[in-house]
C-alpha cells in the first residue's frame, strides 16, 4: 500500500447493502442501500444513489440521497443534487439547481430556538 | 486508480454485502459476502469475514469465508485465510495462515503416460499453480484442520452390510405373503 492516506470510495458499478461504520472520508458514487455512519467527510459523486440514513461528519451531495442526514458539520448540495430527507447540520448549503425535499434543523450555537 | 475501483478505507467497517463490477480494495472490514466482476485486494490489517465470488484475489490481510475466483487466488505472507480456496490457479506464499481445502479447478487433467513420460530427469515440471507450504505456520494449524476433514468423512456413511440369512428370511417372508390373508 502507498504511504498517502487514501480516502474511501465505492466505484459507479458497485452496489453495496448494508452498514458501514467508522472513521474516515468517503466518495460514493455506486449504489448504497443501508446506514452511514462514517465520522468524516461523506460525498455522493453526481451518479451515486444512497437510500441510507445518515450521520457523518460532513455531506456533499451531487448524486442522489434518500433518507435522514444527521452531520456534525455542514451537509452541501450540489448543482444535479439531490436530497429527500431530514437534514440536522451545523452549516447547511444547497447550491442553486440542487434540491432539497425535507425538514432543515440548524444548531444555531448557543442560541435558543 | 481507475474511476471503476474502490477502496474501503482502514477504520470503517461495513455490516452487509458488496456486489458489482470493477476492483475493490478491502483495507478495513467487511462483514458479509462480496461478488465482484472485478480484483479485490485485501490488504494488511484489512479482513473480510463472509464468502468471496470475485474474478481474482489477493490476500495480505484476513479472510474468513469461502473464496471462489474465475482466475486466480493469491495468498500473501502477511495473510490469514480460514475457508476453502477455489480458482484456475491458487498461490499461497510462504508465510501465510491457511485452514481451508484448496481447489485447483484450471489444472488441465493430464493422462498419467504422459505425466509418467515427462518426469524425465532434464524436465522440470513448470509451475503453474503452486502451493508452497509453509512449514512456518505453527503446528496448532494443521492439527486443528484435520478434525474438519475427518468429520467430512465420516459424514459419508459406508453401505450397510448385507447380511445373506436377512436376505434370506426376508425373501422367504415375501412369498409366503400372499398366503397370509387367508390364514
Amino acid at each position: 500500500m502507498t504511504g498517502r492516506r487514501l480516502d474511501g470510495t465505492l466505484g459507479p458499478d458497485l452496489v453495496v447493502h448494508g452498514k458501514l461504520d467508522g472513521k474516515s472520508d468517503l466518495r460514493i458514487d455506486g449504489v448504497f442501500e443501508g446506514e452511514i455512519d462514517v465520522d468524516g467527510a461523506l460525498a455522493i459523486g453526481p451518479e451515486g444513489s444512497v437510500v441510507a440514513s445518515l450521520r457523518v461528519g460532513s455531506l456533499e451531495v451531487e448524486g442522489e440521497v434518500r433518507g435522514d442526514v444527521s452531520a456534525t458539520d455542514g451537509v452541501a448540495v450540489r448543482a444535479g443534487g439531490r436530497l429527500v430527507g431530514d437534514v440536522r447540520a451545523r452549516r447547511i448549503a444547497i447550491d442553486d439547481g440542487g434540491s432539497l425535499e425535507g425538514g432543515i434543523d440548524m444548531d444555531f450555537d448557543g442560541e435558543a430556538r | 486508480m481507475s474511476v471503476r475501483s474502490s477502496l474501503l478505507p482502514a477504520g470503517v467497517t461495513l455490516t452487509g454485502s458488496i456486489e458489482g463490477t470493477g476492483d475493490l480494495v478491502v483495507a478495513g472490514v467487511v462483514e458479509g459476502p462480496i461478488e465482484l466482476d472485478g480484483d479485490l485486494v485485501i490488504e494488511e490489517g484489512g479482513a473480510v469475514a463472509g464468502d468471496v465470488r470475485v474474478a481474482s484475489l489477493v490476500v495480505r490481510g484476513r479472510l474468513t469465508g469461502d473464496a471462489s475466483a474465475k482466475t486466480s487466488v493469491r495468498v500473501e505472507p502477511s495473510a490469514a485465510v480460514v475457508g476453502d480456496v477455489s480458482a484456475p490457479r491458487v498461490q499461497i506464499v510462504e508465510g501465510a495462515r491457511v485452514r481451508g481445502r484448496v481447489t485447483m479447478t484450471g489444472e488441465p487433467l493430464v493422462p498419467q503416460a504422459v505425466r509418467r513420460r515427462r518426469r524425465g530427469p532434464e524436465r522440470v515440471e513448470p509451475v503453474v499453480a503452486a502451493v508452497v507450504a509453509a512449514p512456518s505456520a505453527p503446528p496448532a494449524e494443521p492439527a486443528a484442520a484435520k478434525p474438519r476433514r475427518r468429520r467430512r468423512r465420516g459424514a459419508r456413511k459406508p453401505p450397510p452390510p448385507t447380511i445373506p440369512a436377512v436376505q434370506r428370511q426376508k425373501a422367504r417372508r415375501k412369498d409366503r405373503a400372499p398366503l397370509e390373508p387367508v390364514s
